[in-house]
């Protein structure tokens, strides 16, 4: 190979550093572009129906806009759940005469205060705050609108 | 006319002539070691049918559904495209699993021939993401819980999972645009990347040629074209019987539509995740993810294991024995969630 000017390895160094960085920026570009857009968390208060509607001692699964919440009544207070499974997001199955909540994906099992009784789930079904206003129940949850972009 | 053709296409006759009648050894001819070919004619199937199908097929929530049941209830032969794209899918990773299978036992991977199991194992990948984004489609229960998990389990890896969730999903739920993005990797990602994957798989095994067999002292060899061609030719053809019949016997069906908020009772995935899906029940979600993340490492960089562990313990058969080992545990996993899950 013929020997190269310092020059010419100079020229080689910007050209191929050019390259680089323009092929790159460009990458960047489209991964924004990919990238969704993804809007703060905002809590809402839903409507869940009445108290009377859940059994007592029972569970009710709600479907409400927001995903699915298993209302559960014990001394006659109302509470909430959320019913996605903390394992990898299905939506969990109250069985009432065990008295536990077991996902049917990967048999994660949950007690009646969602804490993990054995499968897999790493954490307890995540407790929602609930309000009663108006003889109705609200839960409080993540808003799930997003933006369609 | 043939002249005209000539000077503007200036083929070297010859080097086409070199190039189609490339010696094989002689080991070839027996049937095993013609699966490689078998994913490559499926996946022109697959091509064909999944354009004919994209005619139908509208990829949003509200309407992917009633879709997919359009094309395999009322399109004429409807059911007959879906079917056949169904059912090459499926096979495709039969034989693919097979072809990986031969290439393993008989060490074809060795030096200097490793990229090209690294590349085979991309061409895997691949394929079974295929089939994922595939089931996706339909959008009935099963297409929405598996995107569910299968998504989740991407966000549960550590450091990228999240940015890699958001990147899928296009947003932090499963939403419409998830779908959307699922049908463009279908359509669009996936077969650019099969594509460029087999021209590197096919170009570096004319440029190694074809791996000696282990103990196989013959040395005669015969011509691609036209006898391995032939060979390929026949498998081709009973491929496209069996799958004419197999559609026949067992036309398509489409499920429950899909109920965000609600798993059906029995969910489970395709056959081929069973393996996975028994392995998540198993175990914890770290151990459960990264357990998965270490087998595919291991499976890409299998060359390169079989080579350290022969010089750990040179001429024991260490490979055959971790192989196997894995092989076994594997079918085990898959055979369990058949029965019990």
């Amino acid at each position: 190979m013929a020997p190269r000017s310092r020059r010419d390895f100079m020229a080689n160094i910007i050209l191929g550093a050019g390259t680089v960085l323009g092929l790159g920026s460009l990458a960047y570009r489209f991964l924004e572009y990919l990238y969704p857009l993804v809007p703060p968390i905002k809590l809402v208060e839903v409507p869940a129906g009445k108290p009377d509607d859940v059994p007592p001692d029972g569970v009710r699964l709600v479907q409400l806009p927001e995903g699915p919440v298993m209302l559960e009544k014990s001394d006659n207070e109302v509470r909430a759940l959320s019913a996605i499974c903390t394992h990898l997001g299905c939506t969990v199955q109250w069985h009432p005469e065990e008295k536990k909540f077991i996902c049917p994906c990967h048999q994660g099992v949950y007690d009646f205060n969602g804490n993990v009784m054995s499968g897999p789930p790493p954490r307890p079904l995540e407790k929602l705050p609930v309000k009663l206003r108006d003889g109705q129940v609200f839960v409080l949850m993540n808003s799930l609108k997003e933006e369609q972009l | 006319m043939v002249r005209w053709i000539e000077e503007r296409i200036p083929v070297d006759h010859e080097m086409v002539r070199k190039g189609l009648r490339e010696p094989l050894p002689v080991h070839m001819k027996s049937w095993i070691f013609c699966l490689g070919g078998t994913p490559a004619m499926l996946f022109c199937i697959l091509a064909v049918t999944g354009i004919l199908l994209t005619f139908y097929y509208v990829p949003s929530p509200a309407q992917a559904y009633a879709s997919v049941s359009n094309i395999t209830f009322k399109v004429r032969m409807g059911w007959f495209v879906r079917g056949i794209h169904q059912g090459a899918s499926q096979l495709m990773i039969v034989t693919v699993l097979l072809h990986m299978i031969r290439v393993f036992f008989t060490r074809a991977y060795l030096k200097p021939r490793e990229l090209n199991w690294v590349w085979g194992v991309a061409l895997f990948m691949v394929t079974l993401t295929f089939a994922f984004t595939g089931y996706s489609l339909v959008y009935d229960q099963l297409s929405y819980w598996a995107t569910t998990i299968g998504t989740n389990m991407i966000a549960a890896v550590p450091l990228i999972g999240e940015p890699l969730l958001y990147l899928l999903r296009g947003g932090p739920n499963v939403n419409p645009n998830t779908l959307s993005r699922f049908y463009d990797f279908h359509i669009g990602v996936l077969p650019t990347m099969m594509t460029l994957l087999i021209v590197a798989h096919l170009a570096l095994v004319r440029l190694h040629g074809v791996a000696p067999l282990p103990g196989d002292p013959r040395r005669e060899t015969y011509p691609f074209f036209p006898d391995h061609m032939l060979r390929e030719a026949i498998i081709g053809l009973l491929l496209l019987v069996c799958l004419v019949n197999y559609v026949n016997f067992f036309p398509p069906t489409v499920g429950a539509p899909a109920t965000p908020g609600n798993t059906p009772g029995h969910i489970r995935p395709e056959w081929y995740f069973f393996p996975t899906y028994r392995w998540l029940k198993l175990t914890s979600l770290p151990v459960g993810i990264g357990g998965s993340v270490l087998f595919v490492a291991g499976l890409f960089l299998w060359p390169f294991i079989d080579a350290a562990l022969e010089r750990i313990a040179p001429r024991k058969g260490l490979w055959v024995i971790v192989g196997s080992a894995f092989f076994l545990l594997t079918i085990v996993f898959m055979l369990w969630e058949a029965i019990a899950g």
